[in-house]
């Protein structure tokens, strides 16, 4: 009888051999005793822990894990930039419309329509991005503009809450 | 009227780059992993934590964790063993969270549970296995799980446990050790 086979017994068992290989071990464990042993409890492990370890729960949704696993995706730089311009226009509307009121009122439920400043390729884009521009001029008419139309915003941005940042614009 | 808010609103945005998407895979392509490997970390997180509640949430977790940090697996064959590797760590996170006992972790839990029902129904072998693995230590079970039941080579045990590889053969060995013993329904003396 041949040497044993230690090394590759597991695999023999498993399958993982094939051909001359696989036909070498064999002959070696139909001879030997103790391989023939060793083998027969390596297959007991493993249909022991198979049926130790078996479930027909259905796994949690896919859908979930990847919009957990998801990170923000950031905003694009030419979306910084046209921010940075707008905000001047921004500061020019909100002198224009609430420069007179005091800031108390300021703090008062501000409602926008973000769709009116908004482009539409935003909202017809990336959900994400396009969220991401929603926020920024949204945050920016909060402080701008108090028209009617916060619902419709809110309807735009689904994937993520405006009150915060409608209260930390309004601050 | 200051426009000081929108513009801290908008670095915060900005900010976000320092979590930037750490893989340049589209979300069919996650999901065609997750389906492949989920159930097979599933598995491996129930045989660590017992529990199938805790194994769902583990196994949601473990991709979370792997999807942003996909981009440093820079060996796609890897992945499997990366992926139990990480499920490891989020087994281990779990068990200080609740703060169980290792001899609690894979206490049998309802119809899993060794009953003498259980055995009439050829379960017995299966009920031995479970109290074979709660008797080991957390490192030593996951390192015969990844061996037995997830057919990892003694290289992949030792990289997703952070061991040599002479230490991971040595551990999967003494960890047989007792599973052969429970098998034998010798595991009391052990």
């Amino acid at each position: 009888v041949s040497a044993c086979p230690e090394d590759r017994l597991e695999d023999f068992v498993r399958g993982d051999l094939v051909g001359a290989e696989a036909a070498s071990v064999r002959r070696h464990v139909d001879g030997c005793a103790s391989c023939t042993g060793e083998a027969q409890w390596l297959m007991r492990e493993r249909e022991a822990l198979s049926v130790a370890l078996f479930t027909r729960d259905p796994l949690p949704p896919a859908a979930r894990v990847l919009s957990l696993a998801a990170p923000p995706r950031p905003v694009a730089s030419w979306l910084g930039v046209l921010s940075l311009a707008l905000a001047p226009v921004a500061a020019l509307v909100a002198i224009t419309f609430v420069g007179a009121r005091p800031i108390a009122e300021v703090r008062e439920p501000v409602v926008v329509d973000a769709r009116d400043v908004v482009p539409a390729c935003f909202l017809g884009g990336d959900a994400t991005e396009g969220a991401n521009a929603v926020e920024l001029a949204y945050a920016a008419c909060l402080v701008a503009s108090p028209r009617p139309g916060r619902a419709a915003a809110d309807s735009i941005v689904t994937d993520r809450p405006l009150s915060s940042l409608g209260s930390e614009a309004c601050e | 009227v200051t426009v000081a808010p929108w513009l801290s609103i908008h670095v915060a945005l900005t900010a976000r780059d320092d979590e930037a998407p750490a893989c340049a895979l589209d979300r069919a392509s996650l999901g065609r992993i997750y389906e492949e490997h989920a159930p097979s970390v599933r598995r491996f997180l129930r045989g660590l934590l017992g529990s199938a509640a805790a194994a769902d949430d583990g196994t949601q977790e473990t991709f979370v964790r792997a999807f942003r940090k996909l981009a440093t697996l820079r060996d796609g064959q890897r992945l499997r063993p990366w992926l139990l590797g990480i499920a490891r760590l989020v087994a281990m996170e779990a068990c200080r969270a609740r703060k169980r006992l290792v001899s609690e972790v894979l206490a049998p839990e309802g119809e899993d549970g060794c009953t003498p029902e259980s055995s009439l129904l050829g379960a017995e072998a299966a009920c031995r296995a479970r109290d074979a693995l709660a008797s080991l230590s957390p490192d030593r079970r996951a390192a015969l799980l990844l061996r037995i039941d997830h057919e990892l080579s003694y290289e992949e045990i030792a990289d997703a446990m952070g061991w040599s590889t002479p230490k991971a053969k040595i551990e999967v060995h003494r960890a047989r050790v007792v599973l052969r013993a429970h098998l034998d329904g010798d595991g009391g003396a052990r």
